[in-house]
């Protein structure tokens, strides 16, 4: 059924009727209003002298022809490029390593079932994946290193904080690995109770230990808090979501169901969007999980 | 026969062949160019525009697909760079502003005040383009004069449909909004261009009937 429009409806629908925009119905409507009204169609006529009156503004040129020298242009960028990269890509790392300890540190017990040396254990990475992790939490974070890097295996990850602590910190091992006196596992019968997760995770997790070790550095900062908060705080209950702050020197990791925070910062606009990270007016970074 | 853009695209994608890419910048570089100079209503930011816009379609060629159209997501990525610079400067004019006096126990800027540093900072803008302006009859100073009092949004959908002659839905696409912000957008953008004209339009009437 036809809605006939008066001057008022019809008044913001002009332009769109004068750009051939309207469904059928609305410019059938408008067309019915228009015939019988010289106001609108006046109206109608000062928006089409506005657009002509802009059409006919000359096309300009810049005074660099780009295209001539776009060779040199794509030569000269990938210095600049490399200058900027890294920090997102430590900064991503930084949160792939945040997420990593707290997906080790929230689920001691399957650590614990693994072989002594962690490290060898993280590389099966299917046994890695913790039983004991509720499916909402486990598939968070997994969409956390997915994020940060989608061409890259998002298990892989779980092994970067040991591996990214272990080579700033001096006094550890080289190439990564940790010794034995770290990682005094517990024997496959251990059975941590919720109670008690934190410290044992705090004197069994070889992630956690080689982590406080290795402070140096932001991404080290980020793991080392990360894992003194989640060690110390599995009972919080709040949404898992992971904010980092700039301004803020230190960053903590929640239980497998809370927050975490931790440090973030890039200057190369456009990459963190890319990564789902967003910004608020403060320059509070945050990621929606 | 020319190539389509899709085709340069693919082209270059496969041999690597700068030509390709070289016929595509030919092709819009003038075009981007003038949507960011009206944007912006100053030359060397529209040229950094235009630079920083292709180099960008060059890094990001793999990730261009087929279902939008090439010009829109050249522009899509033209008009994120405009809006930074826009941003950059709000920042700036709020610092300038703010730091302009701090021993002085005046109020602070009221919104008119604001308004007309606005108005002021962009008419006298130094990146104007002298010679660019000297290529404009009456009429084309008068309404580039008006276009630079419309609002950055307006502004921006404006110069995308009546400049560049993208479709509503195309325009939605490229400043990522709905086809009903941008029909809003435009329309009252218009209506504010025709009062600002009005004076120069009546000109024209009366020049008109006395001839």
């Amino acid at each position: 059924m036809s809605n006939d429009f008066n001057c008022k409806q019809l008044e913001p629908l002009l332009s769109a009727y004068h750009d051939g925009e309207l469904t059928e119905a609305e410019r059938a409507d408008a067309d019915r209003h228009l015939n019988g009204c010289a106001d609108c169609q006046n109206r109608l006529l000062e928006i089409s002298a506005v657009a002509t009156s802009l059409k006919s503004l000359p096309r300009l040129n810049p005074k660099t022809d780009v295209a001539a020298n776009i060779e040199q242009l794509i030569a000269n960028q990938p210095k600049g490029i490399s200058r900027i990269q890294p920090p997102v890509i430590w900064g991503a790392a930084g949160i792939a390593a945040a997420a990593a300890v707290l997906l080790v540190a929230g689920n001691f017990k399957a650590v614990t079932n693994q072989a002594n040396n962690p490290l060898t254990a993280n590389s099966k990475t299917n046994q890695v994946m913790p039983k004991p992790m509720p499916n909402a939490v486990k598939s968070q974070e997994l969409e956390i290193a997915h994020n940060l890097d989608t061409t890259a295996n998002p298990i892989q990850d779980f092994t970067e904080p040991a591996q990214i602590s272990a080579h700033h910190d001096q006094s550890s091992a080289p190439n990564g690995t940790v010794s034995k006196k770290e990682g005094g596992m517990p024997t496959q019968h251990e059975k941590p109770t919720t109670d008690n997760n934190a410290k044992k995770n705090s004197k069994f997790n070889p992630h956690l230990q080689v982590a406080s070790n290795g402070n140096e550095g932001a991404t080290n900062a980020v793991a080392t808090n990360a894992v003194a908060t989640a060690s110390g705080s599995q009972s919080d209950a709040s949404a898992p979501q992971l904010i980092a702050n700039r301004n803020v020197g230190t960053a903590s990791i929640g239980g497998a169901d809370s927050s975490l925070v931790a440090i973030y910062d890039t200057e190369q606009r456009g990459v963190t969007e890319e990564l789902g990270i967003t910004t608020d007016e403060d320059g509070l970074y945050a990621i929606k999980l | 026969m020319d190539l389509t853009d899709e085709a340069l695209i693919e082209n270059f994608r496969r041999t690597e062949n700068i030509t390709m890419f070289q016929t595509l910048v030919r092709r819009y570089q003038s075009r981007i160019y003038t949507a960011a100079f009206r944007i912006l209503s100053n030359s060397e930011e529209a040229e950094e525009v235009v630079q920083d816009t292709f180099l960008k379609v060059h890094q990001n060629i793999s990730k261009f697909r087929q279902q939008a159209s090439f010009s829109s997501w050249v522009f899509k990525i033209a008009h994120n760079q405009c809006m930074d610079i826009l941003r950059n400067r709000q920042r700036r004019k709020g610092f300038r502003l703010l730091s302009f006096d701090p021993q002085s126990n005046k109020p602070e800027p009221t919104e008119e005040a604001m308004e007309a540093y606005s108005v002021i900072s962009q008419l006298t803008d130094p990146g104007a383009d002298p010679s660019q302006s000297l290529e404009l009859n009456e009429q084309g100073k008068m309404v580039t004069d008006a276009l630079k009092q419309l609002t950055d949004t307006q502004r921006t959908v404006v110069v995308l449909h009546d400049i560049e002659g993208f479709q509503y839905q195309e325009i939605a696409e490229i400043v990522g909004t709905s086809i009903g912000t941008v029909r809003s957008r435009l329309h009252y953008g218009r209506i504010k261009l025709k009062e600002l004209l009005e004076p120069y339009f009546s000109q024209q009437n009366m020049s008109a009937i006395s001839r």
